[in-house]
């Protein structure tokens, strides 16, 4: 009885087995993608990605190699809720004026709460409240200040001198980047909502690029930590590569609401023509299927108010109708 | 063959165990992010909220208090709320509770009333969470969405940056 019981159990496993065979497939099926990133991709795939400059790393890594790590310094403390942690978050201390910070430290204010830092007298950040900053990277290359700095949440503004040094600052956040040159800069971000707005206080101008297109950080992302850049490469090269490139002067903003749902329309001229423009009219229902498919708000109503008196609907004569004094106009007639 | 079965019967129960572990209620912080007992300073607050996934009750009393008294010395939720009351920014009778994840209404009816918003009509005849909330969306001080809806660290930190910028004046520019 035992032997015949343990003989249909074996059978049942034997049964079993193609099932158990092809649920591992299936896992391994699944599993696979994951690996898929770590491999190459195809050479159009690679060929499409704007970002990955492999012909520009030698002169990169060259120009790393000279560049020399400099410290930034706290000038002025507002508050007493501003601490800096040179282990990139592990420690935290209370910030004082004349604190050095080098490469991937942090400072964060809380309210009430303002930081001043400068990287060599060339460049400075003004943190606000309620704020966390990243210097992730200050290098000096023959003559050149390299400052990279990332705003993980809040606000702050910057500043540049013009001319002395060739300096190179940029403030990134996770859904933008502002290449600044000579200028004053003012750069907020919000992680809840991951919306930024980005903006020239004074002079310009400044090159503002805010990542993807549909939505803030699901697009090609670039990263801006040092060894990026080098001698003889043009930044608004590597920021075009992103797309979403802007030329911001002083007094002008920009933020990924712009961006998402505005740019159409102020930067490609999108314009909604009422009345009886024949070539350009619009119609209503292809004003309104604009308006739902863009999500641009349409600021005259559509294309159903007729309230202008060029309009067909406000014509008092028909065209037919008019009457010239002096007979038809002999348009490609010849008597 | 009995313990075979009973094997399988006890993987798959494991497994059952496992997966509802994933399932957790949103309204509640994970274990390992409990609010710590000591005093919080709001700069730290902030930090540790940018990378929690739910802004509690207790730590938005606690960054309101921040705010209004530039610091928190109170022990307890309740104590929080309690402060709060008198100064007319929470009202107990909302049972807020300390770990439950803070709604925009909550969020919004505090800021409206530190940061001095010009409520609407609707807003002086009935003050409540719901029109405070419109009226901090109006001001661009939050998204739209819903009065109901829990806040996220990362937002909670969001809003408080913008309210603190614009208590000190700051213009704040809203894209409609």
């Amino acid at each position: 009885m035992m032997a015949n019981d343990t003989r249909t159990g074996n059978a049942k496993w034997r049964r079993l087995s193609p099932a158990v065979g092809l649920l591992v497939v299936c896992g391994a099926i699944l599993v696979l993608p994951s690996g898929v990133p770590a491999q190459d991709p195809p050479a159009n795939e690679r060929a499409t990605q704007p970002v990955a400059q492999p012909v520009a790393q030698p002169a990169a890594q060259s120009a790393t190699a000279n560049a020399v790590a400099l410290k930034a310094i706290i000038t002025k403390v507002t508050g007493k809720t501003v601490q800096y942690s040179p282990d990139g978050g592990k420690n935290w201390k209370p910030a004082q004026q004349g604190t050095e910070l080098g490469r991937g430290a942090l400072v964060r204010t809380g309210f009430g709460g303002g930081c001043e830092l400068s990287f060599g007298s060339h460049s400075v950040l003004i943190i606000q409240a309620l704020s966390s900053v990243r210097v992730a990277d200050y290098l000096g290359i023959q003559g050149k200040e390299i400052v990279r700095a990332n705003l993980q949440y809040g606000a702050l503004r910057c500043g540049v001198e013009k001319g002395s040094i060739q300096a190179d600052t940029r403030i990134s956040t996770p859904v933008s980047t502002l290449s600044i040159r000579g200028t004053m800069v003012y750069v907020s971000y919000d992680a809840g909502v991951r919306s930024c707005m980005l903006g020239v206080d004074k002079d310009g101008p400044a090159m503002a690029q805010v990542f993807s297109d549909g939505c803030c950080g699901d697009g090609p992302t670039v990263d801006w930590s040092g060894g990026q850049l080098g001698e003889g490469r043009d930044p608004n090269e590597i920021l075009m590569a992103g797309g979403n490139l802007y030329e911001l002067y002083e007094g002008m903003r920009t933020d990924c609401t712009l961006s998402r749902d505005l740019r159409l329309a102020i930067f490609d001229r999108a314009v909604f023509v009422t009345g009886d423009y024949t070539a350009g009219a619009v119609s209503a229902a292809e004003s309104e299927a604009y308006v739902r498919q863009r999500g641009v708000v349409e600021p005259t109503g559509g294309a159903t108010q007729f309230n202008d008196d060029k309009s067909v609907e406000s014509q008092k004569v028909r065209i037919d109708e008019v009457d010239f004094p002096e007979g038809d106009i002999p348009i490609g007639r010849r008597d | 063959m009995r313990s075979r079965v009973t094997g399988v019967l006890a993987g798959l129960i494991m497994l059952g165990l496992l997966s509802c572990q994933g399932v957790r209620d949103t309204t509640q912080n994970p274990p390992g992010q409990a609010p710590p007992s000591g005093p919080r300073d709001s700069a730290t607050l902030a930090y540790q909220l940018a990378e929690q996934t739910w802004c509690t009750n207790d730590d938005a009393c606690s960054m309101i208090l921040m705010m209004v008294e530039g610091q928190d010395t109170h022990e307890s939720f309740g104590d929080r709320i309690s402060a709060l009351e008198t100064k007319g920014l929470a009202k107990t009778s909302w049972n807020l509770q300390a770990q439950q994840a803070c709604t925009k209404g909550t969020l919004a009816y505090m800021l409206y009333r530190i940061v001095d918003l010009p409520g609407g009509v609707m807003m002086h005849v009935l003050p409540g969470r719901r029109y405070a909330y419109r009226e901090a969306v109006y001001h661009g001080l939050m998204e739209r969405g819903s009065e109901y809806e829990p806040l996220t660290g990362p937002e909670a930190i969001g809003i408080m940056g913008r309210a603190a910028r614009m208590k000190e004046g700051e213009q704040i520019l809203v894209y409609r």
